[in-house]
């Protein structure tokens, strides 16, 4: 006799059953070390202040085979073992370096964040697609950080937690799905990192593995603990973890977005914003007591590409005030096509802080600073735009000075005359060596000009609107040299011409007549 | 005694900002213009007025010459390269103080203004076209802010900033052609070069 047709079941591949998020955690133990450059054999410590006193928050496997272990205070571990290298612990710096290992596996996989201070978790589901399988992808993770000078120890599971908890003792399972309550059941609770309250509760219970718990009754364990007892009894039964939510990357601490709710359209809510967020560039540069010597800001508009502007300070600084004056002076003349939609501010240069102080007060004097304001000028009209002039030893009048550098403080008002000491132009005198008289005003380039000449002396100036007489006409003075250059030099009759105007200069070379300056 | 309880309280007064600050005038080094009207205003807008070649440059050059040696700045803000500086030292100008700055035509009145309100000058010597009476009202806010003393050379016959002491030069004589506060008027000498430098050699 046969019953009602049975449905049929069709077995497929593994890797094509619908599964829910897949979880890779990598567990750094010596992070906090590896970072600093600090390998397993060497015996060091990392210590904060914590409770009062100096304590280990970190010890190399070194350390630890030697009896140091984390949470003891620095002094003891001095004096348990004389040749430890204790090592200040430097959280912000840690904290930007976990940033940076992030940024370095993303190309792995876009979905990864940090997990707690030691950990990074990833979502792999769509993973396998590109590696094969998820041992690949936790081959080459660990692969990837090894490259980077990390030891990992890396585990696969439905939940983050489980998987961390698997990676933290070393386990490094790729654990199937639906199975993550068998792979966590023999281990201790301390694995799901409950916090003390539970834990002692648990204690008290008589309960000491993950799978003792995970026999509880959900209700009542909703009942006891809350939502902490609801996750990890969760993570205990190995049901699969929340589906991934995308964290954005914590930016640098050099940086800072500011973000803003409706588009900025006008200059002062732009300045605004800016002045906000250089405040709070500031603190995180006084927590890692750094300074900027160049600051960025990037604006994002509604449409078209984004707008960068950079300023370098005179001094290094993280005072919003100079540093805001800095970015505002640069984004004055600028016209922006759209409305600002987000700004990026970042400190593009930083430098220690020496802790010198400048100035009294962090804020603009009447009198101004030099530095500050050729930094500005030089910022906002180009280095090329602001100089001071030095004399050069040349013949040809428009090289006979160069510009330079600005002296960063004047020297001394003299008065003196400088003597003459040479006994040749002492004994000469000093008629034929002084300096010949030079126009105020010098044109670059010279610009060409017609003159009538009669024997050879200028005697008109020829313009659009007729012959100018030239009264007078004092010359010539020969200029010439350069001649080893490639160009093969220069080679001038100079005359001083006195036109309707005032007195002029100009030169006769190779035929041709030009205007080169003004006796202004 | 009163006398300098009154000046104590007057010093007083224009810290907590109830008095502007007393216009002083400095020494140009120019013997006539010091003798006719005191020296330049500071802070203050000077304004002298010639073509090129009439002598305005070597006018101003003396007096960037007296404040260099006060051990002061002196800028000099030009958009076509024309100083030459080696010329500017033999007339007594102190090259290490004197600060050249060379702007494009879009930013060159913002660069006057900014070098007026920095303080960190004497003189501020400029041959930037003033584009309109707000420029001019700018630069004398900043000129008062900075206490700093500007000085336009321009080739225009009419005012361009409304400055306190206005000099027109030409063929190589000057007049005062205004002052703030006192009458107008009166020839004023240029200085004459020095007889080495002296482009016709000392002849007529």
């Amino acid at each position: 006799m046969s019953g009602p047709p049975q449905p049929r079941f069709e077995i497929l591949p593994f890797a094509a059953v619908a599964v829910g998020p897949r979880y890779l955690v990598a567990h750094l133990p010596a992070f906090a070390l590896e970072r600093c450059g600090w390998s397993a054999e060497e015996l060091v410590v990392l210590v904060a202040l914590q409770q009062s006193a100096l304590r280990v928050v970190a010890c190399s496997p070194a350390a630890v085979a030697a009896g140091l272990f984390v949470g003891m205070r620095a002094a003891e571990a001095r004096a348990r073992l004389p040749e430890v290298v204790v090592a200040p612990w430097d959280e912000v710096g840690e904290a930007a370096d976990r940033v940076e290992l992030v940024r370095a596996l993303e190309p792995l996989c876009d979905r990864i964040a940090a997990l707690g201070s030691s950990a990074l978790v990833l979502e792999i589901s769509a993973c396998t697609t590109w590696y094969g399988s998820e041992a690949e992808v936790a081959a080459r993770v660990r692969a990837r950080l090894g490259e980077l000078g990390h030891r990992a120890h890396v585990a696969v599971a439905d939940h983050p937690q489980a998987a961390r908890a698997l990676a933290c003792v070393g386990r490094e399972e790729v654990v199937a799905a639906g199975e993550g309550a068998w792979a966590l059941a023999a281990l201790p609770l301390e694995v799901l990192a409950p916090s003390e309250g539970f834990a002692e509760a648990l204690a008290t219970l008589g309960l000491r593995t993950v799978g003792q718990l995970a026999r509880l009754d959900a209700a009542s364990v909703a009942g006891r603990w809350g939502a902490e007892g609801v996750a990890l009894h969760r993570v205990a039964r190995g049901l699969p973890g929340p589906a991934w939510m995308a964290r954005p990357v914590p930016l640098p601490l050099e940086r800072v977005r500011i973000t803003v709710e409706e588009e900025l359209a006008d200059r002062e809510a732009v300045a605004l914003r800016l002045d906000q967020g250089l405040v709070r560039l500031r603190d995180q540069l006084a927590a890692r007591e750094l300074v900027a010597a160049v600051v960025e800001v990037r604006l994002e508009l509604a449409w078209g590409p984004s707008v960068i502007v950079r300023a370098r300070a005179a001094h290094p600084t993280r005072d919003p005030v100079t540093l805001g004056r800095l970015l505002r002076d640069r984004l004055t003349p600028l016209t922006l096509e759209a409305p600002v939609c987000g700004l990026l501010l970042h400190a593009h240069e930083v430098a220690p802080d020496d802790g010198g102080q400048r100035h009294l007060i962090e804020r603009r004097e009447g009198g101004g600073r030099w530095s500050e304001l050729v930094a500005r000028l030089s910022d906002v009209l180009g280095d090329d735009a602001v100089f001071q002039a030095q004399p050069a030893a040349a013949w040809q009048p428009e090289r006979t000075w160069v510009p330079r550098a600005i002296l960063a403080a004047p020297p001394p008002a003299s008065r003196a005359s400088p003597t003459i000491e040479d006994p040749v132009e002492l004994q000469e005198g000093a008629a034929w060596c002084a300096p010949r008289p030079r126009p105020t005003l010098l044109r670059s380039p010279p610009l060409p000009v017609n003159l009538r000449v009669v024997e050879g002396r200028p005697v008109a100036l020829l313009t659009r609107q007729g012959a100018a007489p030239i009264r007078r006409a004092r010359g010539p003075e020969l200029l010439s040299g350069g001649w080893w250059e490639a160009s093969g030099g220069f080679q001038r009759s100079y005359w001083v011409v006195e036109v309707p105007e005032g007195a002029a200069w100009v030169f006769e070379e190779g035929g041709a007549w030009f205007l080169h300056g003004w006796f202004d | 005694m009163s006398e300098v309880l009154d000046t104590l309280r007057a010093r007083i007064r224009t810290i907590e900002g109830h008095t502007p600050a007393p216009r002083a005038q400095v020494a140009s080094g120019q013997v006539a213009l010091d003798a006719r009207v005191g020296g330049l205003p500071c802070p203050g807008l000077v304004e002298v007025a010639g073509v090129l070649g009439s002598g305005g440059t070597r006018l101003v050059l003396g007096w960037a010459a007296a404040c260099t040696q006060r051990g002061e700045r002196v800028a000099w803000v030009e958009v076509e390269p024309a100083l030459h500086p080696p010329t500017a030292a033999s007339l007594g100008v102190s090259l290490p103080l004197l600060l050249v700055v060379r702007p494009d035509g879009e930013r060159a009145a913002w660069a006057v203004e900014e070098l007026l309100r920095s303080g960190c000058f004497g003189l501020v010597i400029t041959t930037v076209e003033v584009g309109g009476a707000l420029v001019g009202r700018r630069w004398e806010a900043a000129a008062r802010q900075g206490r700093s003393t500007l000085v336009l050379l321009t080739a225009c016959a009419a005012p361009q900033v409304p400055a306190e002491l206005r000099v027109q030069v030409a063929r190589g004589a000057g007049r005062i052609h205004r002052r703030r506060g006192a009458p107008a008027g009166g020839a004023l000498p240029l200085p004459a070069w020095r007889p080495e430098l002296d482009p016709w050699g000392g002849s007529a």
